[in-house]
């Protein structure tokens, strides 16, 4: 692949994967965006609900209180405000007030504690002429008269609460409100408040919590709301949110985290996928033209053992041949043409069968010297017309488990390729070693042109031919060492080249021994 | 606590003295479910001299019936706090699971948990299907801080939602620690008994360890007429929820008001150690109930105007009307007191009711107590030595005048000595302070021991 076409690939990939991920990461952030937004929205929705649960709750309360003070009788004050106060959980002390008298009850002899506590809170929240009967507030320019009604103060222990009543122009009764008892009966937590994630808290403007519900712990953390209650019901009074998810500096990290992990992964899939999807359109590339040059190859192969034998049939039936020797001669060539033509068929037929991996191997023990001599014996008639010697060299009593048929081919495509390739070396010198695994080695040496080393895996990939001008002037179709490593292979061996000290190529056939 | 100072308690001791004592004087009103008494300390008073003394006003409720009682509404508020991992959780679960398993159907019974975080892990029901109830409490697990008055707030709307009915309301709170979530002041769980008790709920506390806030316990159970424990091992705790069980299945009455209107002559001064309201002449106090076999009693420091020789003159009318536990029926029962007047010193002096006397000394000695505590807890280790050491010689000399109540107030004597010592050294520690508030608030509330 050029390096223009690489470019061109690298940006046709990485411009989309870019362009996704951006989008990605803005979808991401959008949503997320989007959900704390809801989120806080549906928060605030719920506290103001919240706070006006609470609101309801203490009003319908002071309600109650009034109700009850409006059924007290003027002829039973003391007596009847004894019995709110002995049976109603929400009645902390009740009084009755009188014009120039200020409180008449509780009395002023045998106080309880609890009477001289609500004395005292009394005095500091109201000055001594505060009067309850009094014409107090001003509406549209008339003055009103609030007949009942609740009155707020805030002390050191929060918000107090009284409820009163005029009974007649110069006396008032009220009921100071149990605010431990009004604040248990508030309860907070809706029952679809997730309390794992979130809290909410009943506090007053001091911080002082009063009433809490859920799972996550306040202190430490802000609210993430405030919603105060209406200041004429509950003054000081808020309801505050606590939340462990709505953090935002934490939800943005997560945000880039995710980003960025996306656009690795987006990145180095579309990468992989590119780099996989261009290797194979290479290959298939590469495999085209190897394709096409066999054809061409093979044709030409065929093409010249049919034109010589075409050549010298037509001759002998033309009668060129004058003499015996001649005819001979003739003939001679015919033959070895048509032998050739043989091994060229048998090699593609090989080939094919391979590629399909129909071939089936007979292992058996070969007794690697007798069957040296015959294979040798076999391709005289190659080796002599290359003008090539061999030389054997191989101990008695070495036996290989392999398929005869097979060795022989792949024999005869190693030697074949020599007597093509190395014929001004004159010789191939054939040798053996065996290995402490139980393997054997044959190492088929020539003293031909050799080959550059970087070939060494490729010569033998199926349609490779070398490219250089040893090549050029000998046939081939590239497929005679692929159908020796596939053969080797099948019987559990393998063939692999190195170059030969001094100049030259050496097979090294590796097969495994029979013991 | 020793075994000794066990003997002080009034239910110890034979009340059919007293009553032989006054036989004469007074006239003991009793109804099925209890007898009522109204005693002053003296009989008889000097003539011709006005006097201050206490008048014992008490309820005692007979025995409870083995059967038919009222059905418990109850509620376990158990803390699973992280201070409560491993044998306190453990013991504590096993205490709740053998307190459902005393239930009967009729029963309601509920399970509130609370750390910062407050669940109801039962909501109220019939105990009738005990076995799911049982897992519930078996899956509970410690962790968190402590959301008591949450907690306690939850408790209370689970008894609510069958408050309606003729129930007996009980909730036990047991804890090891202090409110650390929410209102944590120990007089805020007292305004919160003062309104549970209105509700006719009782709270018992049962404390664990040396950690937890007894003023915040007392304060609670105290105000809402409910018992107060305290167990520094929680291997008591089964004992400790079986007792209190058994004393709430005993009950005979409940919601019981009391009102003593005094006769012309006595005026009601103030009510000693316990809350009730003084209108004039007429003394009122509540009970949420009253178990079979207890004695509750009220003492009201009364003034005596001078009397004529030989004569006697009614001390007050108490009158108290209760729901009789079994029968669901609204009761009321009176009984009156009276004293007579003499010269004869020697008679006056024979006419103290020993049980009385020492029922108000032991209160008084319990009040001041208290006191003490709160100059140690304010850092007067010195000035609350001074005053365990005149409770120390009060009770001494009550000894020496009055031999029949010696064992008692010997005791007394010497348990105030102890705290004398370790306030004067500065070892007046946590034990030692939950000790004499548990013993102060068994005295002031006549709690019945485990």
């Amino acid at each position: 692949m050029g390096k223009r076409n690489l470019h061109f690939y690298l940006l046709l990939i990485g411009v989309p994967a870019i362009v996704l991920t951006g989008t990605a990461i803005y979808s991401l952030v959008h949503v997320q965006h989007r959900l704390v937004e809801l989120r806080n929205s549906l928060m605030w929705g719920a506290s103001n609900h919240l706070a006006k649960m609470v609101e309801e709750r203490v009003s319908q309360q002071n309600g109650q209180l009034e109700q009850i003070l409006n059924a007290v009788l003027e002829k039973q004050l003391v007596e009847s405000l004894c019995e709110i106060r002995r049976t109603n959980p929400l009645a902390r002390n009740v009084f009755v007030w009188e014009k120039g008298a200020g409180i008449t009850f509780p009395g002023r002899d045998a106080l309880s504690a609890e009477d001289q506590s609500f004395l005292s809170r009394y005095q500091r929240a109201f000055p001594p002429e505060h009067n309850w009967t009094l014409y107090g507030e001003e509406d549209a320019g008339k003055r009103v008269a609030p007949h009942s009604g609740v009155k707020r103060w805030v002390d050191a222990n929060g918000l107090q609460l009284v409820v009163w009543r005029q009974v007649n122009d110069r006396c008032a009764i009220g009921i100071e409100v149990e605010m431990i008892a009004l604040l248990a009966r508030v309860s907070l937590l809706p029952s679809d408040w997730n309390a794992a994630i979130e809290s909410v808290v009943l506090a007053d403007s001091r911080g002082r919590l009063m009433q809490y519900g859920g799972g996550i712990d306040t202190l430490g953390r802000g609210a993430i709301y405030t919603v105060p209650l209406d200041t004429s019901l509950c003054p000081t009074w808020n309801i505050e949110v606590y939340s462990s998810l709505l953090d935002n500096r934490r939800s943005a990290l997560a945000t880039l985290l995710i980003g960025g992990a996306l656009l690795s992964l987006l990145l180095a899939s579309l990468f992989a996928g590119g780099f996989l999807l261009a290797r194979d359109a290479a290959r298939e590339r590469r495999d085209a033209l190897q394709k096409t040059a066999f054809v061409s190859n093979v044709s030409h192969e065929l093409k010249t053992p049919l034109t010589n034998i075409r050549l010298y049939a037509e001759l002998l039936a033309d009668g060129h041949a004058k003499t015996p020797e001649a005819h001979g001669q003739y003939l001679g060539v015919i033959v070895t043409e048509s032998e050739r033509l043989t091994r060229l068929i048998n090699n593609v037929l090989d080939f094919g069968r391979l590629e399909q991996q129909r071939r089936v191997f007979h292992l058996e023990a070969i007794d690697m010297a007798a069957w040296l001599q015959s294979a040798t014996r076999a391709l005289r008639g190659i080796t002599d017309d290359a003008g090539m010697t061999v030389t054997l060299a191989c101990p008695p009593d070495l036996r290989a488990r392999a398929d005869r048929d097979a060795l022989s081919q792949v024999f005869l495509n190693v030697i074949d390729n020599a007597c093509k390739y190395a014929k001004d070396g004159k010789t191939i010198d054939i040798t053996f070693d065996t290995a402490a695994d139980g393997t054997l080695t044959l190492a088929i040496s020539d003293r031909g042109p050799g080959m550059d080393a970087r070939h060494a895996q490729r010569i033998f990939q199926r349609f490779f031919r070398v490219d250089d001008s040893t090549t050029a002037s000998v046939g081939g179709c590239g497929l005679g060492l692929s159908i020796a490593k596939q053969l080797m292979h099948g019987m559990g061996g393998d063939i692999r080249w190195q170059p030969r000290d001094n100049g030259g190529s050496t097979f090294l056939l590796t097969l495994p021994t029979d013991h | 606590m020793n075994d000794s100072l066990r003997t002080v308690r009034p239910r110890g001791r034979g009340w059919w003295a007293a009553a032989v004592a006054v036989a004469a004087l007074a006239q003991a009103g009793t109804a099925g479910a209890m007898t009522c008494r109204v005693e002053p300390v003296k009989s008889v008073l000097a003539a011709d001299a006005s006097e201050t003394m206490m008048v014992k006003v008490s309820l005692k409720g007979g025995v409870a019936p083995a059967m038919n009682r009222a059905p418990i509404n109850l509620c376990l508020v158990i803390d699973r706090s992280g201070s409560m991992q491993g044998e306190r959780i453990a013991r504590a679960k096993e205490a709740a699971i053998a307190a459902v398993e005393r239930l009967t159907a009729e029963d309601v019974v509920s399970v509130v948990i609370f750390d910062n975080q407050i669940d109801t892990i039962v909501p109220a029901q019939y105990a009738k299907d005990k076995a799911s109830i049982v897992s519930a409490i078996r899956a509970v697990q410690s962790r968190g801080s402590t959301a008591i008055f949450g907690a306690m707030a939850q408790a209370a709307a689970e008894i609510r939602k069958n408050a309606h009915r003729e129930y007996l309301n009980r909730i036990i709170l047991l804890s090891d620690g202090q409110a650390n979530v929410g209102p944590s002041q120990p007089v805020d769980f007292g305004r919160l008994g003062v309104s549970l008790m209105k509700e006719g709920i009782s709270v018992s506390t049962v404390g664990v360890g040396l950690d937890f806030n007894e003023d915040l316990m007392t304060n609670l159970s105290g105000k809402s007429d409910g018992n107060s424990y305290f167990v520094e091992n929680s291997d008591d705790l089964p004992r400790i929820f079986s007792s209190e069980l058994g004393s709430a299945l005993s009950v005979v009455a409940r919601k019981v008001s009391l009102r003593i209107d005094f006769a012309a002559g006595t005026t009601p001064l103030e009510i000693v150690g316990r809350e009730g309201t003084i209108n004039g002449a007429t003394v009122t106090l509540d009970f949420n109930q009253l178990y079979g076999g207890q004695e509750k009693y009220v003492l009201i420091r009364a003034a005596f105007s001078p009397g004529k020789d030989e004569t006697s003159r009614p001390v007050a009318t108490a009158e108290v009307r209760y729901v009789d536990a079994t029968s669901s029926r609204l009761e009321r029962l009176t009984a009156t007191g009276s004293v007579r007047f003499s010269k004869d010193l020697e008679r006056v002096r024979r006419s103290v009711n020993t049980d009385v006397l020492l029922e108000a000394e032991l209160t008084e000695d319990a009040i001041a107590t208290e006191k003490a505590i709160r100059l140690v807890d304010e850092g007067k280790s010195k000035e609350a030595a001074i005053v365990f050491e005149a409770q120390k010689r009060r009770m001494s000399t009550l000894a020496k005048e009055q031999p029949a109540l010696k064992p008692a107030a010997m005791s007394r004597a010497s348990m105030q000595e102890v705290n004398y010592s370790r306030a004067a050294s500065g070892s007046f520690d946590a034990r030692a302070r939950k000790e004499n508030t548990r013993d102060n608030y068994e005295v002031l509330n006549q709690q019945m021991s485990p």
